[in-house]
């Protein structure tokens, strides 16, 4: 004969129900935490500055941020790039002569690029009353180069009125 | 027996919010911004070119400025060639491969201790001097460092700041000669 057996209710039922699936609410917590963390850095880098690829910049103690907006002057162990556009070929470390003007100095490319900034600039800054020429340029150059190279660079960007050079480095842990 | 009730049977919605696919998204996110954003603490120094005077104005305001003190630092393949107009100049040879920057720093601390208002400095590289030298000479002539006389403590609240540089600057006013 069967015991007496205990009324199973919907109530109790639902008491001694556990469960099954994975309770991920904690970890969606951290993986939020994670998104947002990167979502920050991934903005500030992408707005301000990106480093070229096969550059080695050189290491300093500054701890100066780079500029919202500028030119970008780079110099690779094979190119003189500016704005992203590959002007002149860097051979043996140096700029073949060819590239260069009768003062063996200015480099020819660079300075017809670097005027047409200019102008262009000046020309917004007629019609804009929050923009103006600033004759900023920031120059990423490979770590290994000599100033033979990089003096033709900046001497070219100075005779184009770009003379507020800024350079930019990694920074270096102290 | 009893036939169960339609009450009891029925399909029951699923209390807790479905998340996977929330988490799917959220993944896929993380890695995207994981691999393109390329954290790279890059810092920049100010290296502006000496200003040629066009006017007959700017001429003439330059000349009646005060008599100010020149540092000129030559990077020369043997090592450096430190210049001033105080008076004090001194050579630096390279030991083995390495420039002596720990020397060229203890002399300009020397120097700056005589002015402390100045922190104009021309570097004026051989050709044959990498970047990465240049910019080393840089960092040696940008600050007291800790240990130095006259280094004053950056409050912990802007250390690592770009304000933390107005506190021990020596020559941070760097432009680059001989171009």
């Amino acid at each position: 004969m069967l015991g007496k057996r205990k009324k199973v209710t919907a109530k109790s039922r639902k008491r001694f129900v556990t469960p099954s699936g994975l309770a991920l609410t904690s970890m969606l917590d951290i993986l939020t935490t994670i998104l947002f963390f990167l979502l920050k850095n991934y903005s500030t880098v992408q707005t301000t500055f990106n480093v070229s690829e096969g550059l080695s910049l050189p290491q300093s103690t500054t701890v100066a941020p780079p500029p919202d907006s500028s030119l970008h002057l780079v110099v690779t162990q094979t190119a003189v790039l500016l704005d992203g556009v590959e002007l002149v070929p860097v051979v043996n470390g140096d700029i073949p002569r060819e590239h260069l003007y009768r003062d063996n100095v200015t480099i020819v490319r660079l300075a017809q690029a670097l005027q047409q900034h200019k102008k262009r600039s000046q020309y917004i800054e007629k019609r804009s009353d929050t923009h103006s020429f600033s004759g900023m340029i920031v120059m990423q150059a490979d770590k290994n180069l000599e100033f033979k190279i990089l003096k033709k660079v900046i001497y070219t960007a100075g005779i184009t009125d770009f003379v507020m050079l800024k350079l930019a480095a990694l920074k270096k842990d102290a | 027996m009893r036939k169960p009730s339609e009450r009891t049977n029925r399909m029951r919605a699923d209390d807790e919010l479905n998340l996977t696919s929330m988490m799917d998204i959220i993944t896929n996110l993380m890695f995207f911004l994981l691999l393109f954003a390329n954290v790279i603490p890059v810092v920049i120094i100010d290296a502006p070119l000496p200003k040629i005077a066009s006017t007959a104005e700017e001429v003439r305001m330059a000349k009646e400025q005060d008599p100010k003190l020149e540092v000129i630092i030559r990077i020369r393949a043997d090592g450096f060639q430190v210049q001033s107009s105080a008076g004090s100049s001194r050579v630096l040879g390279r030991v083995g491969n390495d420039y002596p920057f720990e020397d060229l720093h203890k002399f300009l601390v020397g120097l700056h201790q005589r002015n402390q208002k100045e922190h104009d400095i021309t570097l004026i590289p051989g050709d044959d001097v990498n970047y990465d030298t240049i910019i080393r000479t840089m960092d040696a002539a940008r600050e007291y460092i800790k240990g130095d006389p006259g280094f004053k403590d950056v409050p912990p609240d802007i250390a690592g700041r770009p304000e933390s540089q107005q506190f021990n600057r020596l020559f941070s006013d760097v432009s680059l000669g001989g171009v």
